[in-house]
Formats: C-alpha cells, sequence, structure tokens
C-alpha cells in the first residue's frame, strides 16, 4: 500500500512539474478571426507564418465563411471576443460603445502609419466625445482598401471586334472599348453600354463544351451590388449628406436606375438576377462585362493563365473597365468623362479586441498585417488586394509588370478619390432602409422590364422608387433612433 | 434474489449517510435525471426566458442584454405592421406543402422497399444518401440541375420541344417549388426507413387473417398497413412541421438575398437578418417568440387530431 501510494505521490509531483514548466515555456497566443476564399486564405498563412517566428507567438489563425459576422457578434456578445478580428465601417462606433475594441494610438506608434492611405485610415477614426467619424482616436487598421470595378473578358470583345468597329464607325458607339492611346479610359454612357452589351450578347460556337452553354451575353448586373455604380454615375446619391434622408425619389437616382433597366432590358443581362448564375457565366466566357473586387482578381488570374483549359486566352482574357455614366453626359468627349463615373470602394479592418491578454502583440499583428510594406507587396502581387502603402499602389503597382491585372489603374483611380465612392449603407447604424426599403421590392421593375410575369405587380423605376421612399425614411428614422438611444 | 444483492452492497452506504434504503433509490433518481433537466434549464428554459424578455427590449446585438432598454410591446407592433414578415411567414407555410408530398412519397417507397427483395438494402442506403450529404453540396447541384440555361431539367424541356423552358432560378412562381422539391428528395430517406422500420413491427398474422378473409393488397394496405403506421405518420409530421417552420439554410443558399420578389424569404430569414445583420436582437426575438407559438399551436392541433383518431 505504502509503496503505491509513493508512486501516486511521485507521478502526481512529476505532472506537476511538467505542467510548471510547460506554462513556463507557452508562447503567447493570439486568435485572429477573419473571413477568406481559399487563395487568400493561403496567401495570409504564409505571412503569418513569418509573423510567429519573428515575435515567438503562436498566431491561431480561424476562417469564418459566411457566418463571420453572426458568429462574431455572439463572440462579441458572450464576452469571448477573437485577440483581432474584422471591424466593418459601420460598425466602428458601436464598437467603441460597447467597449469592444481597443484604441490603437495606446498600442502602438500610430505616426508610422501615415504611409497608408488616409482616406482608408480616416474611415476607422472616431472621436467618441464629438460623435465624429474620421476624427480622433484610431480603432482598425484597413486590412485592405478595395475597389469595385468591371471586369472585362477581352476574348469576348475580340471575338465581336468586326461588329463594335462597325457600332463605332456608325456612331453608335463613341470609342472601342479599350484605353486610348493617351491613357484614356472607356467610359461609356448607359445607352452606349446597353448598346455594347448587346452586340457582346450572341451564341459562341468556339466555346468549349465545359461552358456549358454557346449562348455569351454583355454583362449581368444585380441591384444590390451593381446598381450603385449607376446612381453616382448619374449624379445621385442613396442619403442626403448627413446621412437623415433618403434619395430614392430624387430625378438623378431614378435616372441611374433607369440606365441600369435599360441596359437590362436593350441587351444584354441574362434574365437571372441573381449573383451566382452571373458569376459562373463569366468565368465560363460567357459574359463579358461582369462586377470586379479587388479580391477578385488572383482567381481570375488563374483562369487566364491556365493554359490547359484556356489555350492562348482563347476564351477568358480578363481586365478591369470603368463604370458607365449618365446618358447626360453623352456630348462629352473622353477625356471629360474621366471624372464622371464611380465604383463602390471599401474597407475591412483589423481591431484589437478590448479583452485581449496580449493587446501589444495583437496591435502588432495588425499593423504587420496592414501596414508591413513587405506583407503589402507579397499580397497584392498574389493579386489578393491593392497595396495599402500609397506610395507603393501609386508607383511599382502600377509600373512592374509583375503585377495584374493590366488596367489596375482602374483600381488605383478609385482609391485616389477621382472615381471612388463609399457604400452607400456605411454612415447608417443599420442597413434596413436600405435591405428592406429597397431591396426587398426590385422584382418588380424587372417583371416591369423584362415584360415577364415574375410573380409580383410590375412597376417602372419611377413608380418603385416613389412608392418604397416613405417606408425606407421611415426605417431610416428607426435607425437613427436606435443609434441615439444606444449612444452612451 | 435481486433485493438481497441490493442491500449487500449498498448496506455499507446506508450507515454512512445515515439514509435509508427508499431515500437511496430516489437520491439516484433525482441525480439522474437532474442532468438532462440542468441541460435543460440551461439550454432551453433560460434562452427561452431570455427571448421572451429581449422582445420587450430593444436589445442591439453586441451588447450586454442587461444594457437593454425596455419597450414594451414596440417590437410585437412592428413587426405585425411589416409587410415582409407577413410575406416571410407566408412563404414558410407554403414551403409545408412539401410535407404531404414527401411522406407520401416515403410510404410508396417505403412499401416497395419492405417486399423481401435482394435489392432493397442498396435502394435504402441510396436514397439515404440525400439525408447524410453536405446540403451546401447539395444546393450547389441543385443550382445547376434548376439553372435556365443549362441546367438538365430545361435541357430535358427543349429536347422534348419546349422552346421557353421556366426561369426555375428567377421566376417568384417556380423558386418556391424548387425549393420544395430539393427539402423533399432531401427528407426522403429518413422517412422511408422510419416507415420501413414501422412496417416491419406489424405483426404478420393481421395480413395473414386479411389474406384468409379475400382481402386484395389495397384493401390490405389501406386497412391493415396505413392505420398502424399512424404514429410513425404523426412522428413525421410534427417533425417537419417543426422543422419546415425552421427553414432557413436551402433557401439562403440557393438564392441571392430573398429570392425573386422575395419568393424564398423565410421567417427564419427575416429573423437572422433583423437580429444579426441589422443588429435588432429584440425585435428578432419577437419573431422568435411568434414562431415558437405558432409551433406549439401547430404541434398542440396535431396531437389533438391524433388523439381523436385513436379514439
Amino acid at each position: 500500500m505504502k509503496k503505491l501510494l509513493a508512486v501516486l505521490l511521485t507521478v502526481c509531483m512529476l505532472s506537476t512539474l511538467w505542467a510548471a514548466i510547460a506554462v513556463a515555456d507557452e508562447k503567447p497566443t493570439i486568435v485572429v478571426n477573419t473571413f477568406a476564399q481559399e487563395h487568400e486564405k493561403a496567401m495570409y498563412e504564409e505571412v503569418i507564418k513569418q509573423f510567429e517566428e519573428e515575435n515567438n507567438c503562436i498566431v491561431d489563425f480561424r476562417v469564418s465563411g459566411d457566418q463571420y459576422w453572426p458568429e462574431l457578434e455572439a463572440s462579441l456578445t458572450a464576452g469571448n471576443a477573437p485577440d483581432v478580428f474584422y471591424l466593418g465601417l459601420a460598425d466602428v462606433r458601436k464598437r467603441v460603445w460597447t467597449g469592444a475594441v481597443a484604441a490603437l494610438d495606446d498600442l502602438l506608434d500610430v505616426s508610422t502609419l501615415n504611409t497608408i492611405w488616409p482616406e482608408a485610415l480616416n474611415l476607422y477614426k472616431y472621436d467618441a466625445e464629438t460623435n465624429t467619424m474620421g476624427e480622433g482616436k484610431i480603432y482598425g487598421l484597413p486590412k485592405d482598401f478595395s475597389a469595385v470595378s468591371m471586369t472585362v473578358n477581352k476574348a469576348i470583345i475580340k471575338k465581336r471586334d468586326a461588329e463594335i468597329k462597325q457600332a463605332v464607325a456608325d456612331g453608335i458607339l463613341p470609342f472601342y472599348p479599350e484605353i486610348d492611346a493617351n491613357g484614356n479610359l472607356p467610359v461609356y454612357t448607359f445607352t452606349e453600354f446597353a448598346e455594347l452589351c448587346k452586340i457582346l450578347t450572341f451564341e459562341d460556337p468556339t466555346l468549349p463544351e465545359t461552358a456549358g452553354s454557346k449562348q455569351v451575353y454583355g454583362t449581368h448586373l444585380w441591384e444590390d451590388f451593381t446598381l450603385p455604380p449607376f446612381i453616382w454615375g448619374a449624379g445621385g446619391e442613396y442619403l442626403n449628406e448627413d446621412a437623415t434622408q433618403v434619395l430614392f425619389n430624387s430625378d438623378k437616382f431614378i435616372e441611374g436606375y433607369e440606365g441600369f433597366m435599360k441596359i437590362v432590358e436593350l441587351g444584354g443581362s441574362g434574365s437571372s438576377t441573381d449573383e451566382t448564375s452571373g458569376y459562373l457565366k463569366f468565368l465560363a466566357g460567357r459574359c463579358a462585362y461582369f462586377p470586379c473586387g479587388t479580391w477578385d482578381v488572383a482567381a481570375f488570374q488563374a483562369i487566364e493563365d491556365d493554359e490547359a483549359v484556356n489555350p492562348g486566352k482563347s476564351w477568358f482574357d480578363f481586365d478591369v473597365a470603368p463604370w458607365p455614366i449618365s446618358d447626360s453626359y453623352k456630348d462629352l468627349s473622353i477625356e471629360e468623362r474621366q471624372d464622371k463615373w464611380a465604383g463602390r470602394v471599401d474597407s475591412v479592418g483589423f481591431c484589437v479586441s478590448a479583452q485581449s491578454k496580449y493587446p501589444e502583440l495583437a496591435a502588432k499583428f495588425a499593423y504587420q498585417m496592414s501596414a508591413n510594406e513587405d506583407v503589402q507587396r507579397f499580397l497584392a502581387k498574389k493579386g489578393g488586394q491593392l497595396p495599402n502603402i500609397v506610395a507603393m499602389a501609386e508607383g511599382e503597382y502600377l509600373t512592374d509588370d509583375s503585377y495584374f491585372p493590366e488596367t489596375r489603374v482602374v483600381f488605383v483611380r478609385m482609391l485616389q478619390g477621382q472615381n471612388g465612392h463609399r457604400v452607400p449603407t456605411v454612415p447608417t447604424w443599420n442597413a434596413l432602409w436600405y435591405s428592406e426599403g429597397f431591396i426587398s421590392g426590385v422584382g418588380s421593375v424587372w417583371s416591369y422590364y423584362e415584360k415577364k410575369d415574375a410573380g409580383v405587380q410590375p412597376m417602372s423605376c419611377r413608380e418603385y422608387c416613389e412608392s418604397i421612399q416613405d417606408n425606407a425614411q421611415q426605417l431610416l428614422q428607426d435607425s437613427i433612433d436606435d443609434m441615439e438611444a444606444m449612444r452612451p | 434474489m435481486q433485493q438481497a444483492v441490493r442491500k449487500k452492497v449498498t448496506a455499507p452506504d446506508l450507515r454512512q449517510r445515515g439514509l435509508n434504503y427508499r431515500q437511496k433509490d430516489a437520491l439516484w433518481g433525482y441525480a439522474l435525471i437532474a442532468i438532462p433537466l440542468i441541460g435543460m434549464l440551461f439550454f432551453v428554459v433560460i434562452p427561452f426566458g431570455m427571448s421572451v424578455y429581449s422582445s420587450f427590449t430593444s436589445w442591439p446585438m453586441g451588447q450586454p442584454i442587461e444594457k437593454a432598454k425596455m419597450v414594451g410591446l414596440k417590437n410585437y407592433v412592428d413587426m405585425f405592421n411589416n409587410k415582409l414578415f407577413w410575406q416571410s411567414l407566408g412563404n414558410t407555410f407554403f414551403y409545408m406543402i412539401g410535407i404531404p408530398i414527401g411522406l407520401a412519397i416515403s410510404l410508396i417507397l417505403a412499401a416497395a422497399m419492405n417486399r423481401g427483395t435482394r435489392s432493397e438494402k442498396v435502394f435504402r442506403v441510396i436514397y439515404y444518401v440525400p439525408v447524410i450529404s453536405s446540403v451546401v453540396a447539395i444546393t450547389f447541384v441543385f443550382q445547376q440541375i434548376f439553372n435556365a440555361d443549362v441546367g438538365i431539367i430545361n435541357e430535358g424541356l427543349r429536347s422534348i420541344g419546349i422552346a421557353d423552358p421556366p426561369n426555375w432560378m428567377s421566376h417568384a412562381g417556380y423558386t418556391k417549388w424548387v425549393i420544395i422539391i430539393l427539402s423533399v428528395w432531401k427528407g426522403l430517406g429518413s422517412s422511408i426507413i422510419l416507415y420501413i422500420a414501422g412496417m416491419q413491427g406489424i405483426s404478420r398474422s393481421y395480413y395473414e387473417a386479411a389474406q384468409v378473409d379475400g382481402a386484395n393488397w389495397w384493401q390490405t394496405f389501406t386497412r391493415i398497413t396505413l392505420p398502424l403506421l399512424m404514429p410513425v405518420t404523426f412522428y413525421l409530421i410534427v417533425t417537419s412541421v417543426i422543422g419546415g417552420a425552421q427553414m432557413y439554410v436551402e433557401p439562403r443558399l440557393m438564392f441571392t438575398g430573398n429570392g425573386p420578389a422575395n419568393s424564398t424569404f423565410t421567417t427564419v430569414i427575416h429573423l437572422y437578418d433583423r437580429t444579426f445583420v441589422n443588429s435588432k436582437a429584440g425585435y428578432g426575438s419577437a419573431v422568435a417568440v411568434f414562431l415558437a407559438v405558432i409551433i406549439f399551436i401547430l404541434t398542440l392541433i396535431q396531437f389533438k387530431v391524433n388523439g381523436k383518431g385513436d379514439k
């Protein structure tokens, strides 16, 4: 019995000692929770490995899928937030008010952040005293400063070269859809773009069997993601300047919406309003123009470069292009049109949890991902994002041919502010005025323009915009009231 | 004999604790039922209580619930005044059309697979595969199947001379049926297994007696099999209605946003969007409570109807 007790005691002591040694030797661990596509995840893992080696720490890198935001909300509500997580632009105030995020000014030398896009950094500044965004302390560092332009499949343009040239000769199109000798982007009006899409809608017998169909479309549009550039291209807005009034029934908004639907009506767009089928068509070489986020280019480039499936870029050769503009600009020269188009610029930031056990390390991680030159070069060269560092984006990113796509100047112009526009829901407390107030009823407009019974009452753009105005305004007011109720 | 053995084992404990046999027995009983009861308390009763409480508040998601402000019945009033909520509820009930369709198909297939042939097990496995398959993969496959341009359904319709087949994924009149077909197909396997188990539990003597009385296959099926499978059918209806009322994953994955003309917008999607996307957890809780009440009433009605049937 005594022997047994002695053995047990020894085992206990050894295990305690081992545990103590293990604790002493334990590296600091930070949990980083993000969302990413597969190719982005692979890029980040490489960068994180380097960070772990340099800082003798462990980064528990977790990638969530579609459920990222609800999972994050749940973990924040439960007081179990990751050390580093994404901060959405519309959430900055809320996270500060609930004490969920730490001010990075207290954890980093923020003077070193002057190399990154000031517009992007300002998105994460908030002065709680005056309730002013864009000023005060920094609560996040941009993971990226993204832009959404049009993508064009030049292989399709090439196949319709004769028809397009004829349209230019006939005066239907003012110029060929490519950057001219002076570097001007081919900015079309709504009607011109609709005509171009009509030309690009045809049956292509040369497409491989894997395309599924020989039918090619000019473009594929859906309101939630691709309508805003049309509204801005017409000089309209979704909200007034201080985000207290919805402008759906304004003439410029309606003009932009009508321009959008004209493209649906005149030619090009498939009859499906959903994103997925358009994306699949584009990847199969069956859609000439499609929206392109900066995060998409790596996947598009992979198809373009795959000689086995796309020999000689025969059916997929992508580049980026500007969005169309109002018909009222039809008499402007190509030079005069350059500043008239706009696409969405957006950002998501790395922030540090106020509950983090290692806030300095977490902040250092955020800095490394956001502002480190080598990391930015690595990510940009992989096509994951545009460089956050201004000098790099305006310099080597444009001049070094190892970056892609060819017309990446389109993205840079958007970040520089000439052609970039913030997402309309960013300044509001919630997006119900937009999602329920506007998007939920757009099927009526499709029914009207496609002249197809989609099971809802057909309405013109004007009729629809006027019919939803009051409800959308009420939802916006509710959102403002909710914000005021929560404000500390 | 059993008592003697039990006495022998438990005697020292009884002396130490001063508990008699009955008390000891009761203690063990309480201890054992305490485990699921505590689980139920923490995972059902308390969350439901919090949902009811938060439905009377303006609780913004991401903030501790104790900081939420009371707003009385505002969330319920907003919900009842919201046309989208009623549309989502209508869609949710529409999807339940798939329940009787699924049960009828399951019953027929189960009867066909309960005839003692060799290939039955193979078919049972085949029909069960969708149940254990990833819903993400299934929805992707269905997107392809119902694709207007290249889907095999429309290819088939074109091959038989229908030049302009339906746009399944873009027309509000068809999208709900796509979801119903998917749900029925995915749920067949588990219903078939339960029906087969039920059929195999029916005593052979009933069938033999019917045979002696000269009953044909149809009479045997409708007078013996079907009535004796009522408990299984009842169970399947109750669980399907509860599951149907919580429809979320399939329409969300199959369609962008709420589908054309909000045709795939269900009550749980409404709840989710309001709670997690727009941070209105108080309103979301009101929807959840209302849905729970509806499910409770529907289940109660089913129990009543089933009770009358038993009598």
